[in-house]
């Protein structure tokens, strides 16, 4: 049902001190096939672990979403989706205390940059910087072709300096957690902050109209084949987009990318076209400040979805409307099956013959009976009445 | 300006030199060279460090500003450039040592800077500013105050790291007034070292990441740890 690939490229400024690449990316699908969560992790520069905590965060964390899908097969999304994020942090920190044998967990610094989607939408979970784009590829009958012109992103924070950006591992991580619901998202892509100026536009202020076009769509240029319903070509393709050495003068930094993609869109693949959006994401906002920048596809910026509350009214009232509809179904279902009873009833009680056709007709009207001479009149009771007096 | 941000998204580690040019650099050292040629040669050896280290020369950017020379003032020698387009000159000594328009002027550059790049798009980690100087300011004393009342505030709000380097002849006491870190001697004349060091340490620096205490490099081989 989804095809995704990852691939994560060492960096120029570790591979000069020979330091290994301290990025990590898992993506894997729910039993039935039906979910996919992706989480892709930073490690801090010279965190002593970093690349040990990127690992063990990316993995576990993206069991915990594929744990979280399951529970959204019985019951209904709601706040509680919030409450077991923030509780899968806080499991995923314990475990990481179990690997440093002690309280302070900096030595496995990382960021986390997360994404579950399933066949209605799904969520994004981010801490510090990396990206999320995620949208859904549209069938345009003018151009007989799949747009990808709108989508929903989820930026970096960081703090005024660029090596200033919030880590799980921290004890403030809580304020840094945002959880962005995607609904009717059919595919995303993540990125840590090294992979993701492979997604900007030179220059650095739009998205990328060709990188998308290159993790997306077939790259006409290159003449490479579009992705298989394997995952490895889409791997390769990312592979070979950030490994290119044109590209090296991007960043000096490790850079991972990771792309899901629904079975429907992947099998139009040759014809995804990607539209220029009309958003343009203000890079230079983002060191800003430290609220959560996202950006709606039309350039309005909705309210920041920093806070758990903010978030759980956002998908209260996304799930609200669902339930509505459900509602509204219910209804006319009700209608449909009381219709139908009252007529079985009607039907049995005619064979029962509790009713017949003669019941339904009209009473003949009671022919008035003769006058009865006793039956007296009020005058003629009134003139009896005096009689029996005077008498 | 010497800086392109299309080609080049980096982040960036600017860093601000504010060189002492007055007449005193003139003196001539054991080698038989003057200061100001040491130093000037020290500006080559930052050059080729640069190009060795292929984390600084995308990250790092570098201004200069001179204090002293023939117009006794502060001047705007060499405005921000990339590390990729840096190129060493040669500097000429003259005048007095107006080192607190130096330092106005440094912090005025790091703000110009950080302007550019946000207004760019492009990150950047807390800029640097190093100051050398081989005398006393030559400024009044109201001027002085007031440049290094703005160079603690600066610092105190994490807007710069302030690096105070002496040559030999340097007032300390002055050297030492405007920033936390106490001024460090150059021994030797060695400017050479000191430049390599400078490069080794923003590299560094434009590596670390957040929480990271960044753990510059030794300053031994420049530093006269007699004093």
């Amino acid at each position: 049902m989804w095809r995704s690939g990852h691939f994560s490229a060492l960096g120029t400024s570790h591979k000069s001190v020979n330091a290994p690449c301290q990025d990590s990316a898992t993506i894997s699908l729910s039993n039935d096939n039906v979910w996919v969560a992706a989480t892709v992790c930073d490690g801090a520069g010279s965190a002593k672990h970093a690349e040990d905590g990127a690992r063990y965060v990316s993995g576990q964390f993206n069991k915990k979403l594929i744990e979280l899908a399951e529970r959204l097969h019985t019951s209904p999304p709601g706040g509680w989706v919030n409450d077991a994020i923030i509780a899968y942090v806080i499991e995923i920190r314990d475990g990481l205390r179990g690997l440093a044998k002690k309280d302070d967990i900096a030595d496995y610094h990382t960021t986390l940059v997360a994404v579950l989607l399933g066949p209605k939408g799904g969520i994004a979970i981010h801490i510090g910087d990396g990206i999320v784009f995620a949208g859904k590829a549209v069938f345009d009958k003018n151009s007989n072709r799949s747009l990808i012109d709108d989508f929903v992103v989820s930026t970096p924070e960081n703090g005024e300096y660029a090596n200033e950006t919030y880590f799980i591992t921290e004890s403030t991580w809580l304020k840094h957690l945002r959880i962005l619901p995607l609904p009717d998202a059919n595919w995303a892509v993540l990125a840590t902050d090294g992979g993701a100026e492979f997604l900007y536009e030179t220059g650095g202020t739009h998205p990328s109209g060709k990188a998308f076009a290159r993790l997306l769509t077939r790259d006409t240029q290159s003449g490479a084949e579009p992705p298989t319903s394997t995952n490895s070509t889409l791997s390769g393709r990312l592979e070979k987009y950030l490994t290119d050495q044109q590209h090296l003068h991007l960043t000096a930094d490790d850079k991972t990318v990771a792309v899901i993609i629904h079975d429907q869109i992947a099998e139009q693949y040759l014809d995804i076209k990607f539209q220029e959006p009309s958003i343009t994401i203000d890079r230079s906002e983002l060191t800003k400040d430290n609220t959560p920048n996202i950006i709606s596809p039309q350039g309005e910026r909705p309210p920041p979805s920093g806070s758990p509350t903010k978030d759980s009214t956002r998908l209260q009232k996304i799930f609200a409307g669902f339930l509505n509809q459900l509602k509204c179904r219910w209804r006319w279902l009700v209608l449909f099956f009381g219709l139908l009873l009252s007529a079985t009833l009607i039907f049995w009680s005619f064979q029962s013959g509790i009713f017949n056709v003669e019941m339904l007709k009209w009473p003949a009207r009671e022919q008035p009976e003769e006058t009865d001479t006793n039956v007296h009149t009020e005058s003629s009771l009134r003139t009896l009445a005096i009689e029996r007096y005077l008498s | 300006m010497s800086t392109d941000y299309i080609n080049n998204p980096n982040q960036r580690t600017p860093c601000v030199l504010v060189l002492d040019m007055s007449a005193s650099m003139n003196e001539k050292t054991p080698t038989g060279r003057s200061r100001i040629q040491e130093l000037s040669a020290g500006l080559v050896a930052l050059e080729e460090a640069l190009n060795e280290d292929s984390t600084a020369l995308v990250r790092v950017q570098l201004a200069v500003v001179s204090v002293g020379g023939h117009r006794n003032q502060a001047e705007v020698m060499m405005d921000w450039t990339d590390a990729t387009h840096f190129q060493a000159f040669n500097l000429n000594a003259d005048g007095l040592t107006p080192l607190a328009l130096g330092l106005q002027l440094g912090l005025d550059l790091i703000e110009q800077a950080k302007q550019n790049l946000k207004a760019s798009g492009v990150s950047y980690t807390r800029p640097w500013m190093m100051v050398i100087s081989d005398g006393a300011p030559s400024d009044s004393q109201s001027d002085w105050e007031q440049a290094v009342l703005q160079c603690r505030s600066a610092e105190e709000e994490n807007k710069v790291e302030i690096f105070s380097i002496g040559v030999d002849g340097a007032d300390l006491k002055k050297m030492s007034e405007f920033s936390k870190r106490p001024p460090l001697v150059l021994a030797d004349m060695k400017f050479r070292e000191l430049f390599v060091w400078l490069s080794a340490s923003l590299s560094a620096a434009s590596r670390s990441r957040s929480g990271d205490q960044v753990s510059l490099p030794s300053t031994d081989p420049w530093r006269n740890v007699g004093l």
